[in-house]
């Protein structure tokens, strides 16, 4: 235990003695190890993340395009350029035996993206409400639990839906929506997301607004356009009520068919597996819309990242030989620089063990450390920075 | 042959006994020694040129080089006859060794070094009584106030002085010291014979010291001139 003891006492002193050469050595044993690693855990909760959202949701009922812009749009609210589909086909869809949830994702406020739904989204995703309750009426809205804590905004507090376009004065104005409740957090995408009742997405869309009463005397003339029998016609100049409140919810109202809405995605659980495949056979078969399944399409989406997997762990070992190459270079020529001190320990009498034990702890140290590094760099990418890079990915 | 200019003490023990040793490196140089016999507690010089042989005799006395023949016992051991490892233990554990250049590791405080023995010997035990003996034996040694500090960052003589502590912490009873003050000045050489005669005296330790400078010898029991037993071939 003695001779032990004082290896790791002196090689303790001698790597503190050089730290800047300690500290090099070790980070380029640990990047070999942190890239391969991290990629692997980061992949791998990635993998966890996507097959268990999708294995969560059965179908998706979309518009033809790309399918990974549909899935991701309707598990992950991310805003494509697909085309829409219409809001009967969720009523349509509810009637083929299973639980039809309509998504609207197509507007964000402060950057976050607006989910217009159903309460139904929230039995089946499990969510649970930190505060508040959900958004019922025109006009509120539920924030994700990242979304409340990144803008400080509670229960009572309101939150402005983003301009679509700043100098169109026909397009809607921005929408003061009254939070009314928090969802407690979930590490899911329903953290980040801000969610509204459908109603409150037709007047996002412009196709429901409220403003003054065209019969009421406080209108400007100037801004009427016409008036027959029972309809005045109003300029798209008027003001629109950009915020709904107890005073003004019964002037709200739709401007054609409410059955336009436009949806992003619905989402289908059938209640029995035949019931999902007709239904997706029906949907299919019009090729007017397209039904796919979540898990097939993360799959084939997986098989790539795995790919992308290979290929880093195919560099890091590459990586890893250069770097044990000139580790063992290093190595060797600190060992011709350390020959002086190793000769006058063995002219005390030190033994051949003890010295082969200097240099083993040595090794041993140093790549303790760089382990030690290179896991802890993986933890805290992991912790901080794994939702920026799903997010590029 | 030996020039002596003191001799052993008649009948008492030998700390030392070298007996028909010849050593050579190659062709180019033969030591050829036909008997030496170092009395307990002797001082002794051993002079000589350069390349005579002087530390390499150091050296066999040290058991760091076995001789191609003959015998030596060193405190009773016959080193001629133990394997390296056991020459090892036995060097670490009964000799004390004090080099030209002082050797300090240079990742090691003045103590560190000193205490040195202790962390790469695993029969000595290091505990408080040894840390305690480190440190009187610094302050002996003038050190007291250099104790944390690095080689580099002391003077020339501090060195010697800490490699004169390190000889000493494990209490030897032979020290072997190749030319120890010849990096010091004049002054400097007196305090560090001073000191390591002290020392000695106090561990009844005999001292064997290399060295260079006649200006010394009269501080030794005896000298011995080493170049007598050398051979060395002129290269061509």
């Amino acid at each position: 235990m003695n001779g032990l003891a004082g290896i790791w006492r002196l090689t303790l002193l001698r790597l503190r003695r050089h730290p800047v050469q300690t500290l090099v050595l070790v980070m380029c044993i640990m990047v070999p190890i942190f890239l391969p690693v991290g990629a692997r855990v980061l992949i791998a909760d990635y993998q966890t993340g996507l097959t268990s959202r999708a294995a969560a949701t059965p179908m998706i009922l979309g518009a033809h395009g790309n399918r990974y812009d549909l899935t991701f749009a309707a598990l992950y609210f991310r805003q494509s350029e697909l085309d829409t589909i219409p809001y009967p086909e969720a009523r349509r869809l509810q009637q083929q035996q299973g639980l039809a949830v309509p998504i609207h994702a197509r507007f964000k406020a402060r950057g976050y993206p607006i989910v217009g739904t159903t309460p139904e989204y929230f039995e089946k995703r499990s969510s649970r409400i930190q505060v508040g309750e959900l958004p019922l009426q025109l006009g509120e809205t539920l924030l994700g639990a990242d979304v409340a804590a990144e803008l400080e905004l509670t229960v009572g507090d309101f939150l402005f839906s983003d301009q679509a376009e700043l100098y169109d004065i026909a397009i809607p104005p921005a929408l003061k929506m009254k939070i009314v409740g928090v969802l407690a957090a979930s590490q899911t995408p329903e953290d980040d997301a801000v969610f509204v009742g459908m109603e409150t997405c037709w007047i996002l869309e412009g196709l429901a607004h409220g403003h003054l009463d065209a019969e009421s005397k406080q209108i400007d003339p100037k801004l009427i356009l016409g008036q027959d029998e029972g309809n005045t016609v109003l300029s798209q100049a008027l003001i629109e009520y950009n915020e709904v409140t107890p005073e003004n919810i019964d002037s709200f109202h739709y401007h054609g068919d409410p059955e336009l809405l436009p949806l992003s995605a619905v989402l289908f659980w059938p209640h029995t597996e035949k019931a999902g495949t007709l239904a997706k056979a029906r949907i299919n078969q019009s090729k007017q819309f397209r039904m796919l399944e979540p898990t097939v399409v993360m799959n084939d989406l997986l098989a790539f990242v795995l790919k992308v997997r290979s290929l880093i762990d195919a560099i890091s070992w590459m990586l890893a030989s250069i770097t044990a190459l000139l580790t063992l270079l290093v190595f060797l020529l600190s060992s011709r620089l350390r020959s002086r001190e190793v000769n006058t320990l063995e002219r005390l009498g030190c033994s051949r063990h003890f010295v082969a034990g200097l240099y083993l702890s040595e090794i041993l140290s140093v790549l303790t450390m760089a382990v030690a590094c290179a896991l802890l760099g993986v933890w805290l990418v992991q912790r901080f920075l794994a939702e920026e890079i799903y997010t590029w990915i | 042959m030996v020039n002596a200019l003191g001799s052993p003490a008649a009948g008492s023990e030998m700390a030392i006994a070298l007996q028909d040793v010849e050593f050579s490196y190659g062709d180019d140089f033969c030591l050829q020694l036909p008997e030496l016999k170092i009395a307990h507690g002797q001082r002794v010089a051993l002079l000589g040129p350069s390349g005579c042989g002087k530390t390499t005799l150091l050296n066999l006395l040290a058991g760091i080089l076995p001789p191609k023949f003959g015998s030596v016992q060193v405190l009773g051991q016959p080193l001629d006859q133990m394997s390296d490892a056991a020459r090892r233990a036995f060097r670490i554990s009964k000799l004390g060794m004090v080099f030209q250049q002082f050797e300090l590791l240079e990742y090691l405080t003045a103590y560190e070094n000193i205490l040195l023995p202790f962390r790469i010997n695993r029969a000595l035990q290091l505990n408080q009584v040894a840390e305690q003996r480190a440190l009187s034996l610094a302050v002996t040694l003038g050190l007291r106030s250099k104790l944390q500090r690095r080689p580099d960052r002391l003077s020339q003589g501090e060195q010697q002085r800490v490699a004169l502590g390190r000889a000493l912490v494990h209490q030897p009873q032979c020290l072997l010291c190749d030319e120890p003050t010849g990096n010091l000045d004049p002054d400097a050489t007196e305090t560090a014979l001073d000191l390591l005669f002290d020392q000695a005296r106090q561990l009844a330790a005999t001292v064997i010291v290399v060295t260079h400078n006649h200006q010394i010898l009269h501080r030794f029991d005896r000298t011995i001139d080493v170049s007598a037993w050398s051979q060395r071939r002129a290269s061509v």
